[in-house]
């Protein structure tokens, strides 16, 4: 630009620093975003609301494990009482707790386009927990230890 | 219409009434005639190698360059046969810094020439960026003072009350497709008279009124823009 004259000059020295100012904010927008997804990418993709990383096959393989043996455990800790001879009862919000993790199971072996409706998770809850109820005959033992009489 | 340095064209007009087609036929006139012309070209329409739409029929600039490439190379503008379109971006900010650089390379340039100015509806609200409150009143500055540097000052806007009031009142001609908002007519009856005003509201697609500040006293002539 040695044979422009110094208003043409100046006039697009001005837009260009203008404009590399507005690069540069725009590169350390950048930069921020990019710094922040960082730790979220090495841990693994957003997490969901429930808390449980989505996209992320080995999380959400300890996440079903987790509920699966949370189910397990409930369906042999009610066989156990019942065997034992005692009444199991439900504690207040155990129905409630335990439907999330009945529709975590239900919609991991079920197809993905399958419409999991309430009725069913309902339903798969009431497998686990009064199928065994229903198999095992009440007796006049007192309650199990972890039981409430009913 | 030729433009002398004097002149200050506002060509107005909702979307799709014909007043870009309008523009590019002036200006396919003006360069015919041997006029230098520079456009200050939001949506890469006015030359020959703009963005083709189905839309929109590309205008007749020879050269077209973005700002970035211009504030690069500034001489382009001493060109003696100026035909540029300078792309400047659809967004507020870049449109009003993009006018404002070439407004400033014309003055600098001191040559005669023609500078359209496209869409300045887009970037004269200065509630939109803080860039269009300084666009704006570089835009005051071409219409007001820079007639005696030979510029010819062109704006085309969807409507008249987008035209700041400063260069409003420099207006010397307005070419007006249908404006039907209280507020445009408003403004055209502030600078063009009632009747004129009154003639606009009732345009249809396609046509235009011409108004010039030496023939005020005239009827308002009505043209088929074919």
């Amino acid at each position: 630009m040695s044979d422009v004259s110094p208003e043409l000059q100046a006039a697009a020295l001005d837009f260009l620093a203008e404009e590399a100012k507005e690069a540069r904010a725009r590169a350390g927008a950048v930069n921020e975003l990019l710094e922040d997804a960082a730790p979220k990418a090495a841990a693994g993709s957003t997490p969901t609301s429930d808390g449980t990383p989505a996209h992320d096959t080995h999380t959400l393989a300890q996440a079903d494990f987790r509920d699966l043996a949370q189910l397990a455990w409930t369906f042999l800790d009610i066989a156990a009482v019942k065997l034992g001879g005692a009444h199991y009862k439900l504690a207040p919000d155990e129905l409630e707790r335990l439907l999330p993790p009945t529709e975590k199971v239900l919609r991991k072996y079920l197809p993905p386009d399958f419409v999991l409706s309430p009725e069913y998770v309902l339903a798969g809850t009431a497998l686990a927990v009064y199928v065994p109820k229903l198999l095992t005959a009440p007796s006049d033992a007192p309650p199990a230890q972890g039981a409430q009489p009913s | 219409m030729t433009p002398q340095a004097r002149t200050r064209l506002a060509v107005v007009g909702k979307p799709d009434m014909g007043k870009s087609s309008h523009a590019k036929r002036l200006v396919k006139a003006w360069l015919t005639r041997g006029l230098r012309v520079v456009a200050v070209d939001p949506h890469d329409e006015y030359s020959k190698d703009g963005n083709p739409t189905r839309l929109v029929e590309l205008g007749p600039l020879r050269k077209r360059m973005t700002a970035l490439e211009l504030a690069r190379t500034p001489t382009a503008i001493l060109e003696p046969r100026l035909s540029l379109s300078v792309v400047v971006g659809d967004s507020p900010r870049s449109a009003a810094r993009g006018f404002m650089l070439v407004a400033r390379l014309v003055r600098a340039a001191e040559k005669p020439c023609v500078l359209l100015v496209d869409e300045v509806g887009l970037w004269t609200n200065p509630a939109r960026h803080p860039a269009c409150h300084t666009a704006a009143a570089e835009l005051a500055t071409v219409a007001i003072s820079d007639r005696k540097k030979g510029i010819s000052l062109v704006v085309v806007s969807q409507r008249m009350a987008q035209i700041p009031s400063e260069v409003r009142s420099t207006v010397t001609d307005v070419h007006a497709f249908l404006q039907d908002q209280q507020a445009d007519l408003e403004a055209l009856e502030a600078r063009c008279g009632q009747p004129f005003a009154g003639e606009v509201s009732q345009l249809r697609q396609f046509h235009h009124a011409a108004w010039s500040d030496v023939a005020t006293q005239q009827k308002p002539t009505l043209r088929r823009v074919s």
